[in-house]
């Protein structure tokens, strides 16, 4: 059975569509989180929007309707909903919050290289509109195709990718100009 | 960890911060409870509960577009049940209206489903209307009412039973020790039938009601005039004028003059006159108020001349009663429905506005 067949189905299969949250849950989190933070540039406010999505989510999870979209679309709506609420209450303006990890440490020159790199980007995504940086963390934190991106900002398909790759083609002018 | 050596791995890193690991174990935490409320898993862990409590959720949800398109209906049928509860009611208006009112089509149409019931349940049910106060005074404190009552009906019966019915009509004429003052049948291509009837006013209503069973009742109406005063006035005439005429009798028995006993003839004579047209009055208005004026038309038509309890009746009713709901369905989806479309719109609005302002944030 599909993972929205499974949020749709009513009760008595209540513990069905809680179990298929869970997995939405799983699988989603850390993109969510992703998004919410790349929006709000505020980890601490983050994670409460974060938890106040998931938590709307579930309580809404029975009027997701399958037929309007993904699951991922449904939820990445809510979470931009309050993360925008969010955003609105606090006026935050903020500088991006992601921090690269450097788990694995590559070479001296690597290194280097990728902080130059890292830094041009950053700096790229700095001087995006908030508009902007909402698309491309839609797409790229939250890894939802174009079609999820249109649902999510009431949009058809067509405008959401025309709008995403103006984007893209803004940031990749902006980092080669900055090499 | 491999090295991102495109641009699009380098975005996707920028645009991935990690959850703090002790979020994310919170959010494990309680998404294996079950997600329970926010409020619930802060009592659990000793903290205050959010202050978006039950009462902030509510005013929330009352903004919301649904909300306030909910809060907007649920307000325009409240008005709309108000207005239905307090408007008089069509039904008995037109009941009003009809009594009296002859035999005319509209008169027909508009009375005979309320007259339907037939045989004496329709009888008991339509009283006298009261009686209007004559031209002239009421007599008030006068014990023993003169009233002058009439009553129209209207039959309707196929033509081949057209002088059945005219024969039970005069039948429950003398029954009920009326008679028939005229009559006027007529069969062939457009059967007719008129008949005035006289109908002690004490057997009136079982008339009615007996005269209602022998024919499919288009049309009923009683009326009543309360002619006491007039009546007084005319005997206290005529007892003036008794003992006016005794009086001028015992003058003319001690005259002895011609010319005086010719004027008391005069006099007398001129007396007599009055006397005469008083009684007449007198005799008229007991004639009118000791019998009820019944006039009965009988029309062509398919009613059942066995009175209540036919089917075509039963289903004359159930279809009144049908488009009594009808209407009534009509006048509320006359207003419910530019309720809602405005609420629709309403909600619309809401919902368009509310995502602008939110996405205003963003521009």
């Amino acid at each position: 059975m599909s993972e929205a067949a499974l949020l749709s189905e009513p009760a008595p299969s209540a513990a069905v569509s809680a179990e298929a949250f869970e997995d939405l849950y799983r699988r989603a989190f850390p993109r969510v989180y992703a998004y919410v933070a790349t929006l709000l540039r505020d980890r601490s406010a983050a994670e409460e929007v974060t938890a106040q999505a998931f938590e709307r989510a579930y309580r809404k999870r029975r009027t997701f309707k399958p037929g309007r979209g993904s699951p991922e679309a449904w939820l990445f709506g809510i979470a931009r909903n309050a993360a925008l609420d969010e955003l609105r209450r606090s006026k935050r303006r903020a500088a991006l919050e992601a921090e690269p990890e450097d788990a694995a440490a590559p070479a001296a020159d690597d290194q280097a290289e990728q902080a130059v790199r890292r830094q041009t980007v950053r700096s790229a995504l700095m001087a995006l509109e908030p508009h902007e940086r909402d698309l491309v963390a839609l797409k790229f934190s939250g890894g939802l195709s174009n079609a999820e991106i249109a649902r999510v900002i009431d949009a058809s398909e067509s405008n959401a990718g025309t709008r995403l790759h103006r984007v893209i083609e803004k940031l990749r002018k902006a980092c080669d100009v900055d090499a | 960890m491999s090295t991102p050596d495109t641009f699009t791995e380098l975005l996707r890193e920028e645009l991935t911060p990690a959850p703090d690991p002790d979020f994310a174990a919170e959010m494990d935490d309680w998404a294996a409870a079950g997600f329970p409320h926010r409020d619930d898993r802060d009592r659990e862990a000793g903290r205050r509960p959010s202050t978006a409590g039950w009462l902030d959720r509510a005013t929330r949800a009352l903004r919301s577009p649904f909300g306030t398109a909910a809060t907007g209906t649920a307000v325009a049928v409240a008005i709309v049940a108000l207005l239905i509860a307090v408007s008089p009611d069509q039904a008995t208006q037109d009941q009003g209206s009809s009594a009296g009112g002859g035999g005319g089509g509209g008169g027909v149409a508009e009375s005979a489903p309320q007259l339907r019931g037939g045989g004496s349940d329709a009888g008991d049910s339509v009283t006298a209307s009261p009686a209007p106060a004559p031209a002239g005074g009421i007599a008030p404190g006068q014990r023993d009412r003169k009233i002058e009552r009439a009553a129209q009906l209207t039959l309707g019966a196929p033509a081949d039973e057209f002088q059945s019915v005219a024969d039970r009509i005069v039948q429950t004429t003398d029954r009920h020790n009326g008679f028939v003052l005229r009559s006027q049948l007529s069969t062939g291509d457009s059967p007719s039938g008129d008949f005035q009837l006289r109908i002690p006013a004490g057997e009136l209503q079982a008339a009615l009601r007996d005269l209602s069973a022998l024919a499919d009742v288009r049309a009923r109406s009683d009326s009543g005039q309360d002619v006491t005063r007039e009546y007084l006035s005319v005997t206290d005439s005529l007892q003036a004028a008794r003992a006016e005429r005794r009086a001028l009798l015992r003058r003319l028995a001690t005259a002895v003059d011609d010319g005086r006993m010719q004027r008391l003839r005069d006099r007398l004579d001129a007396n007599a006159r009055e006397l005469n047209g008083l009684r007449a009055q007198v005799r008229d208005l007991r004639e009118r108020t000791n019998y009820a004026s019944v006039s009965v038309s009988l029309v062509e038509g398919n009613g059942d001349s066995g009175g209540a309890g036919g089917t075509s009746k039963a289903l004359d009713d159930s279809l009144g009663l049908l488009l009594g709901s009808f209407n009534w369905l009509l006048r509320a989806l006359g207003v419910l429905i530019p309720v809602g479309v405005v609420g629709g719109a309403a909600w619309a609005a809401a919902r368009t506005i509310r995502r602008r302002r939110r996405e205003a944030v963003l521009f």
